[in-house]
């Protein structure tokens, strides 16, 4: 299928009528710059579509009492990459939404859409009459991971920018859905499953991200390996979060995407905590981003080199924010 | 609540029209605009959001409109390229007068973005104008033009005097209706009544299959009118573009050689159509193992491809000429150049599209409207398909949308004939994206070894090249390639001794055809790789040994030709001469300071024959003096490279006419002459030529008729010609005037014997570029910096087209260079196929030098394709010389150059 197929369209002003029509079976649009391409290629097929641009609560960078920010879900991530509040408190965060794509992806995609971005994979992001030919894969439709035959995981990666940018900064996610309102810490909105990558209940909708007040001294930032200079996802993406007290390392923070079926917060940095961020810590910090990104023959470049670039790409940083 | 869903209609603001849309709230605006408001301006190039040909403005900001449902903008104001505003109409004359707009289709969504940021960003910087186009692809430009049209909205075009067109910036004589989105391409217009095809293709590399009760199926789905099959087929199921080769099957008949190769077209209602799901199609499919790749064609897994080619061998091309052992055996140095390549896509921004109409008289006739870049070899090939006479097929191209080769064999052409000359209905059609990538053709993959043996002064004395050329499942133009890679693998250099062996073979890969240099480019990487590694074994220059090698007038071809004319390429070189040491020295500093960074320097050369190879190829133009003034009538096909303005410009000198005075007839089967194919860099030089001779032609009939001396002065008049001369001053009136000149060229040439000795071409196009490159050492991604480019064209009849022509060339060089690989399946899309967006384009600088062709008209020759052979072996010679070892597998993606560098670490350890 190339055809759009029909749906039905609905527009909610209010996050009470969002959650209505989804109850009701209808999927949440947003910028629609990935849904629409997949139910183009028939891996979505949604009977009806909530359109959120109307809803005011998902807009808006707001300033909280405590020094922190809230990003309504719906802020595009155009304007994320230019606040001025977020390029000064939490620069990896700006700087993962102004890699995102190219300007117009920026324009149209939100916040809440590139966190909840589908996982991806050669296999999956094609055309119908292609997947079937492959007799479809595990994550839809078919019943073999093509990536990794003999498992019965799917390892479909996890493409978003801006994920991990949050990850580092200790955002939290606030969801609306049929139990009320809740807050969690962002990690807790994916799993580690690429058939299935988020935890959100059926008609849970991501309303805002929160931020704490930064730390004394943090500095943050985000590094991305593509081919092209725009439009492409991460082949790997590294955001690193780090505050140095007379070249101390007292807090430390490393998130990975496009490695994995969800961003990681990479585990284990605490070791390096009161250390020096010498040669020696960095290497220490690369070889913890390297063990824990898992890249598979998920897209056309080759894993081992999406596991190696991570590592450059974390020692870039660490150097860069270490200066 | 505001829900939408409970209105039928939707109202929307367009362009400060207000419209009340009887269309579904989900319906994409994209559709709405072009489909119920005729909106055409607005191109569809991917539907999915990776291309931004459909880039309108909602209140103000760029959108791409196939990502955006009609309700999502009620309330809100959109722009298309069809409003009237100020700040748009100055962007619209910019890039007219700028040559911004080749082709034209990315031209509109190109508009809309500057627009947006013109709104908010009066005065841009060259960072921020790159930023706001990142979203829009174009294929022909190399993005420069547009830049610089939004950078300096304003005019820079020339208005040349009578006599004084050719060398001038003459605008675009088709340009208007471009940045105006008025020109129709091949989906953008078709009679109301038109039926909808939608073509049925294979999902397999290689599969026999049964088709199950077709009938039943038509029945069970009102709105469709009819499926075809191969039985429909009223003449030849084979075509093919060599008269003696037709291997190539319309529907395919219980065998499928390629994934997307044609197996049944629906006809029906668009929305009938469109909804129906191709695997409840009764088709019964039986995988057979395919061969994929050279390796498994060469060694004919799963059997051959066509029964008659046992080993899978199409073609085979060959040039000797002395004793290339004899040659190495006295080099004092050896080296080998080595490149696979992959299957590149054209990846023109318009996806094939057009329509048909069965128009019946005393003789029937099928009328077909497309994109095309040949449109007398359509008629030929379609009329044997549909079983009719030429005369009965009449080949109409739409303004085309980029070829580049892929739009000189059939697409939609023959299903479209065939169902309307069925049905009794005009029919449209146009391709989706991955469609249009998984059936037309690609850039031959290929295996490459270069051997080359010099003298102690670095003199080329013995060259041994070997070729294999993966042509997929059907010959298209592969034995075109197979024959002209032997010509030209030498590169534009004197060999004494020379042994050039080409294979084309089928696989069950896509077809692969004409791509702007015929496997020249590809046999080019692997001859400048080699030239490259004895240099740096000689300790010698690598512009320096060019130069030293360097073909000149006087000189003998590796097939026997004695170049009499027009060989710059000393010339070239000595242009670039002074940049290449800036650029050395630059490198060196930059490399002194350590890091991960490393940079580098590469210097590509090329020379490339003009036309058809060792073939008549002729072209006939018309121009007439009648009631409608003077007009040209060309079969040349301009698909945006800009042969209209050529010929204009070089029929105005001719004349001694402003290029003003000159109206144009064109590619119309029924209204022009055969100029042959927009290909082989052929159009300039033959058609210029031809009409270069109609014109002048026509200009003695009207001295003739007026007794006027040869000195005599033209001048259009209001309704009259007037032709001046001294004390004498004739009017003749237009509506009691018909004159006509032909001009007819046929550039000299000789067959080539069993040695590919001979004279393949008339004429040679000559080149040279240098290229700076920085090369990540951790990441392996390429940034290619500046680029220099000297070009002998002959004569420049228009500067600004061939400056456009080659900055288009080296972008889709640098793809070649560094990312564009097509795999079957996986990358047909403009997301996973990459093409260089405007930020990858490097500073380009252009030396034009003119050393002119006596043939051709004004000294000039071709363009098209020299623009592109230098750049990939300039580009990875940078490479090489920024991380030490060559790239032996292109595209040089960034895990490929990451390999490189950790073998050539590891060699130098051991």
């Amino acid at each position: 299928m190339e055809y759009l197929p029909e749906f039905t369209l609905h527009r909610p002003t209010t996050i009470e009528d969002a959650l209505a029509h989804a109850d009701e079976g209808g999927r949440y649009l947003a910028g629609g710059t990935d849904l629409l391409v997949n139910t183009r290629r028939g891996i979505e097929r949604p009977g009806a579509m909530v359109d959120l641009a109307l809803v005011g609560e998902l807009g808006g960078i707001e300033d909280t009492d405590k020094g922190g920010l809230r990003l309504g879900a719906g802020v595009r991530l155009e304007d994320i990459a230019g606040d001025a509040r977020l390029g000064a408190r939490y620069p990896a965060v700006a700087e993962a939404a102004a890699a995102v794509a190219g300007p117009t992806h920026r324009r149209a995609g939100t916040l809440g859409g590139n966190l909840c971005l589908d996982t991806r994979c050669l296999y999956y992001n094609q055309s119908e009459w292609w997947r079937s030919s492959n007799d479809f894969c595990l994550k839809h439709q078919g019943t073999v991971c093509h990536v990794a035959p003999k498992g019965s995981r799917c390892f479909a990666a996890y493409s978003g920018d801006v994920a991990p940018a949050l990850l580092v900064s200790g955002a939290e996610v606030e969801i609306a859905g049929a139990e009320g309102r809740r807050r969690a810490p962002l990690g807790e909105l994916w799993r580690d499953d690429g058939l299935d990558h988020l935890t959100l209940a059926s008609g849970d909708l991501v309303v805002a991200v929160h931020l704490p007040a930064p730390i004394a001294d943090l500095a943050s930032g985000y590094e991305k390996a593509r081919v092209r200079g725009s439009i492409d996802f991460p082949l790997a993406g590294v955001a690193l979060s780090l505050a140095l007290d007379d070249g101390v390392i007292h807090h430390l923070a490393l998130a990975l995407t496009g490695v994995n079926p969800s961003p990681r917060l990479v585990t284990g940095t605490e070791a390096l905590i009161g250390n020096r961020l010498d040669d020696e810590a960095i290497l220490a910090l690369r070889d913890l981003a390297r063990t824990q990104a898992r890249p598979m023959r998920t897209t056309t470049i080759k894993p081992w080199y999406r596991r190696r670039v991570v590592g450059a790409l974390t020692t870039r940083l660490a150097r860069r924010l270490g200066a | 609540m505001n829900d939408v869903s409970a209105r039928p209609r939707l109202q929307l603001a367009v362009n400060g029209e207000r419209h009340d849309i009887p269309a579904p709230a989900e319906e994409r605006l994209s559709r709405i605009l072009r489909d119920r408001l005729g909106l055409t301006g607005t191109k569809v190039g991917c539907d999915a959001g990776d291309c931004g040909a459909c880039t309108v403005l909602v209140d103000g900001e760029q959108v791409c409109a196939c990502l955006v449902a009609g309700g999502q903008v009620v309330g809100r104001e959109v722009l298309t390229v069809e409003a009237r505003d100020p700040v748009l109409d100055r962007l619209k004359e910019s890039f007219l007068t700028r040559g911004a707009a080749q082709c034209g289709i990315c031209t509109p969504g190109m508009l809309m973005a500057a627009r947006a940021l013109l709104e908010s960003t009066p005065a841009p910087s060259r960072a921020q104008v790159e930023d706001a186009l990142g979203g829009v692809l174009c294929r022909c430009t190399g993005y420069v033009k547009i830049v610089e049209a939004v950078l300096e909205a304003g005019t820079i075009s020339e208005i040349p005097a009578a006599g004084e067109a050719v060398g001038g910036r003459l605008a675009k004589v088709d340009g208007a209706g471009k940045v105006a989105g008025t020109e129709a391409f091949g989906a953008d217009r078709a009679p109301a009544d038109a039926l909808w095809l939608r073509v049925v293709r294979s999902p397999h590399d290689r599969a026999r299959f049964t088709v199950g009760d077709l009938d039943g199926f038509l029945r069970a789905h009102p709105g469709l009118e009819r499926i075809l099959s191969v039985a429909d087929v009223p003449g030849s199921n084979a075509h093919g573009v060599y008269p003696d080769l037709k291997d190539q099957q319309v529907l395919a008949d219980g065998l499928v050689r390629h994934r997307g190769e044609a197996v049944l077209a629906l006809v029906g209602a668009r929305e009938a159509v469109e909804a129906i799901d191709v695997d409840r199609l009764p088709i019964d499919w039986r995988p057979e193992t395919p061969a994929l790749g050279l390796a498994a064609a060469l060694a004919v897994r799963g059997g051959p491809v066509h029964e008659g080619h046992a080993d899978n061998v199409l073609a085979r091309g060959r040039l000797v000429k002395g004793d290339v052992e004899a040659g190495f055996a006295g080099a004092a140095a050896i080296a080998e150049g080595r490149v696979e390549t992959a299957f590149v896509e054209h990846a023109y921004i318009e996806p094939e599209a057009g329509f048909a109409v069965r128009v019946d008289g005393a003789v029937p006739e099928i009328h077909i409207t497309a994109c095309t870049q040949s449109p007398y070899m359509d008629r030929d090939s379609v009329a044997g398909i549909m079983g009719l006479a030429p005369e009965q097929v009449r080949i109409i191209p739409t303004a085309c949308g980029g070829g580049f080769g892929g739009k000189l064999d059939l697409s939609v052409q023959p299903l479209l004939a065939i169902a309307a000359w069925l049905t009794g209905r005009p029919v449209r059609c146009a391709w989706t994206r991955p469609e249009s990538m998984a059936a037309s053709p690609k850039r031959h993959p290929t295996r490459i070894r270069a051997r080359l043996g010099v003298d102690g002064e670095g003199r080329m004395q013995a060259f041994d090249f070997e070729g294999d050329f993966d042509t997929g499942a059907y010959a298209s133009w592969g034995p075109t390639v197979t024959g002209r890679v032997p010509v030209h693998a030498t590169g534009p250099y004197r060999v004494a001794h020379v042994r050039n062996l080409t294979r084309g073979i089928y696989s069950n890969g896509p077809p692969a055809g004409a791509f702007r240099g015929f496997g020249v480019p590809q046999a080019a990487i692997a001859q400048e790789a080699a030239l490259d590694a004895v240099a740096a074994e000689l300790g010698l220059d690598r512009l320096e040994i060019r130069r030293r090698n360097a073909l000149r007038a006087g000189d003998e071809t590796s097939s026997g030709q004695v170049l009499s004319a027009s060989c710059g390429l000393v010339a070239c070189l000595d242009a670039l001469a002074p940049g290449w040491q800036a650029m050395l020295a630059r490198v060196d500093a930059a490399n002194a300071a350590g890091g991960a960074i490393r940079h580098g320097a590469g210097i590509g050369c090329m020379w490339y024959g003009c036309g058809n190879t060792s073939m008549s190829n002729p072209s006939i133009m018309r121009v007439t003096l009648d009631a409608a003034g003077i007009t040209l009538h060309s079969g040349a096909v301009d698909i945006g490279q800009g042969v209209n303005t050529i010929l204009t410009q070089i029929v105005a000198d001719a004349l001694r006419l402003p290029a003003g005075a000159i109206a144009m007839v064109t590619g119309d089967t029924g209204l022009t002459a055969d100029a042959g194919k927009t290909s082989a860099s052929r159009q300039t030089f033959i058609s210029g030529k031809a009409a270069e001779l109609a014109a002048l032609d026509l200009r003695r009939r009207i001295l003739s008729q007026a007794n006027a001396g040869a000195d005599a002065t033209l001048r259009l008049d209001g309704a009259a010609l007037m032709v001046e001369e001294g004390e004498l001053r004739r009017a003749l009136p237009l509506d009691e005037i018909r004159l006509e000149g032909a001009g007819s060229f046929d550039p000299p040439t000789t067959a080539l014997d069993a040695d590919g000795q001979g004279v393949p071409y008339a004429t040679y196009g000559f080149a040279a570029q240098i290229a700076e490159v920085s090369v990540d050492r951790e990441l392996g991604t390429v940034k290619v910096h500046r680029i220099a480019a000297a070009h002998d064209v002959g004569r420049t009849v228009n500067p600004t087209q061939v400056e456009g022509q080659i900055q288009g060339g080296i972008a889709q060089g640098l793809g070649l260079a560094l990312m564009e690989e097509y795999l079957p399946g996986r990358t047909e899309n403009l997301h996973d196929y990459l093409i260089p967006t405007v930020g990858d384009m490097p500073e380009i600088e252009i030396h034009l030098i003119e050393d002119p062709e006596p043939l051709g008209p004004s000294g000039a020759k071709g363009i098209g394709e020299p623009a592109l052979i230098p750049t990939a072996p300039a580009i990875l010679g940078a490479i090489a010389h920024a991380i030490g070892a060559p790239i032996t597998r292109v595209p040089a993606l960034p895990h490929r150059v990451l390999e490189t560098i950790r073998r050539a670490e590891q060699e130098r350890a051991t």
